[in-house]
């Protein structure tokens, strides 16, 4: 299969700021996510791949043709960026209709496509509704509307899922999964691992404007598992629950700190040792307020891979 | 789930013509500024002095009234003098928020996600102000002519007047453009149309308070230049054909027209894109 999306050593700068730093690689249809913590240089990258910026150096193509000054190229590419970008006054069915018609449909074409794309993000029952008075996901959802009203071959999804509800976040990746399997090319970015992971298996790493690595999501998630993880734990007990976490086999290392009422363990087996908190808890009575795992923080992941 | 099936469609119909896509623009943002209604009776309101003259026509070329002036190149300049307020009222809605409210919204992204380019997003903004100020300012005033050569009772007044249409055209031609291209580009300065609203005033009071300042404590008459309305009474006299009681040289008011779209259209070079960039 063919790439559709072919990228050769590019690099963007603002002054002395390096946004993009040598990138090169191919996308092919199917999903793939564009993994990253914040300030990482994803927008940056898909804002050349979509030509709203021209890179500084090197060359990208999307369907063969370089997206920089062609915004013919836009009737083949969708693009949902990562702000809200809104007329609040608007209605949904408005925004999206608008957009579209600025492809240069005729009224009846644009109209249809409008009601199918709504249909297919599932708004069409708030489309009348005021975009003001929508909900976060509701407003992801016709943003990803406009996106793909247009039927393109290759789409660019900024963030679409950052800050979404469970039941939105679900509702979205389907449709990217969707999407994907329609033989569209899809990149998604995000600084979330397991939101990409749950839509797709190919990854693209990138910090600091340069990609670390790319290929299949679970390599990196075993790179992740083969280092010390730590998971943080708030309790009303930390000196009691530190002393049940050090017996524990899967456990390399307890510290607590009892001004933040914290315990943090250190495993080589998350696993094993978050299948044990719940036992832990009900079985002993350990009282648990708060779990969390800064290791779950993206830039943590990438201080492993560059190390 | 099958992967790669490739069943979506691609449109193979016909699209509108590149030429032609700040249409969708201009329509768009027509549509929209006609669907408020006290712009509409903004509108309205800008037709009554139309009315009043039309009246004032009729009674002095078919009645033969005396109103102590006749209906000559001055009347219709004249009507342009008294539809300048409905001019700026209508620049100061319909025009502040035209790109200002694409910036606050952040809109400018998704606009050049479609195929269109930023001489399309400019030239569809210039279209929906130009529109309106063409029909509250120019229109009123050539109609008032062609109702004029339609009660005249004989081709006297048409003899002596034909060339009046020549001077509405192209001097309300060069106050609507000028105006247009003036707010767009004021509009890609700020995220608040209401900020660009007061701007505009007050570059229009401010400038006009220092240009007869300085005229008048430099005994400098060519000062005046700053004044924007010093400057549209010295070019509606020019092309009215009408001696002028400002020692201002037309082609000074000229250059300034010509510098007022010219700094609009670089600032709506440096304003219009994508991303702003932050260097």
């Amino acid at each position: 299969m063919s790439a559709t999306v072919e990228i050769r050593d590019i690099s963007k700068w603002y002054g002395q700021v390096v946004a993009l730093n040598g990138v090169s690689l191919d996308l092919k249809p199917g999903v793939t996510g564009l993994l990253g913590p914040n300030g990482a240089g994803k927008s940056t990258l898909i804002k050349v791949l979509t030509g709203q910026l021209r890179p500084s150096r090197g060359e990208a193509t999307v369907l063969g043709q370089a997206p920089w000054n062609n915004p013919d190229m836009n009737r083949f590419m969708g693009f949902c960026p990562e702000q809200d970008s809104f007329y609040e006054h608007m209605t949904g069915r408005r925004f999206v209709n608008a957009l579209l018609s600025l492809h240069g449909y005729s009224a009846t074409e644009t109209r249809d496509r409008t009601e199918a794309a709504i249909a297919e993000v599932g708004m069409s029952e708030l489309a009348e509704r005021k975009i003001g008075g929508y909900s976060k996901g509701m407003r992801q959802r016709i943003k990803l509307a406009q996106a793909i009203a247009h039927d393109p071959q290759v789409v660019f999804l900024d963030e679409p899922v950052t800050g979404l509800d469970p039941v939105g976040r679900h509702h979205i990746i389907d449709l990217i999964l969707k999407w994907g399997g329609e033989g569209r090319t899809v990149l998604v970015s995000s600084h979330i691992l397991h939101e990409v992971e749950s839509m797709t298996s190919s990854v693209l790493l990138i910090n600091h404007g340069r990609l670390l690595a790319e290929g299949d999501v679970h390599e990196i998630r075993e790179l992740i598992d083969e280092h010390p993880h730590h998971v943080t734990l708030t309790t009303s007990d930390p000196r009691g629950l530190a002393g049940h976490l050090i017996s524990d086999p899967a456990v390399v290392s307890v510290r607590f700190d009892e001004e933040t009422r914290s315990v943090t363990a250190e495993t080589l087996k998350p696993e094993e040792f978050y299948r044990r908190i719940p036992i832990l808890v009900t079985q002993q009575g350990v009282n648990v307020d708060e779990m969390s795992s800064p290791d779950d923080n993206l830039e943590a992941v990438f201080d492993y891979l560059v190390k | 789930m099958p992967i790669y099936d490739l069943s979506y469609r691609h449109w193979e119909g016909s699209l509108l013509g590149a030429g032609r896509r700040w249409m969708v623009i201009a329509e768009a943002g027509i549509r929209l500024l006609l669907s408020y209604k006290k712009f509409v009776f903004l509108l309205m309101l800008s037709w009554v002095p139309f009315f009043v003259q039309a009246f004032m026509l009729y009674m002095i070329m078919v009645k033969g009234a005396s109103m102590g002036f006749d209906v000559s190149a001055g009347f219709f300049q004249n009507a342009y003098a008294v539809q300048l307020f409905p001019l700026v009222l209508v620049t100061i809605y319909a025009g502040s928020g035209l790109i200002a409210s694409d910036l606050a919204a952040n809109a400018l992204p998704l606009y050049f996600s479609k195929p269109i380019t930023q001489r399309d997003y400019i030239l569809g903004k210039l279209a929906i102000i130009a529109f309106f100020l063409t029909l509250v300012y120019i229109m009123p005033v050539l109609l008032l002519f062609i109702f004029a050569v339609g009660v005249s009772p004989d081709m006297e007044f048409v003899k002596e007047n034909y060339w009046v249409i020549l001077s509405i055209l192209g001097y309300g031609a060069l106050v609507v453009g000028m105006t247009s291209v003036f707010i767009v580009g004021l509009s890609s300065t700020s995220r608040s149309g209401r900020v660009v609203g007061v701007a505009f005033i007050a570059v229009v009071t401010f400038a006009g308070m220092i240009g007869n300042l300085l005229n008048l404590v430099l005994r400098m008459s060519q000062m005046l230049a700053l004044s924007p309305n010093a400057n549209l009474i010295r070019l509606s006299d020019f092309f009215f054909l009408q001696e002028s009681g400002l020692r201002l040289h037309p082609m000074v008011s000229l250059s300034v027209a010509a510098l007022v779209i010219a700094w609009s259209l670089w600032t709506l070079n440096r304003r219009i894109r994508p991303v702003e960039v932050v260097a």
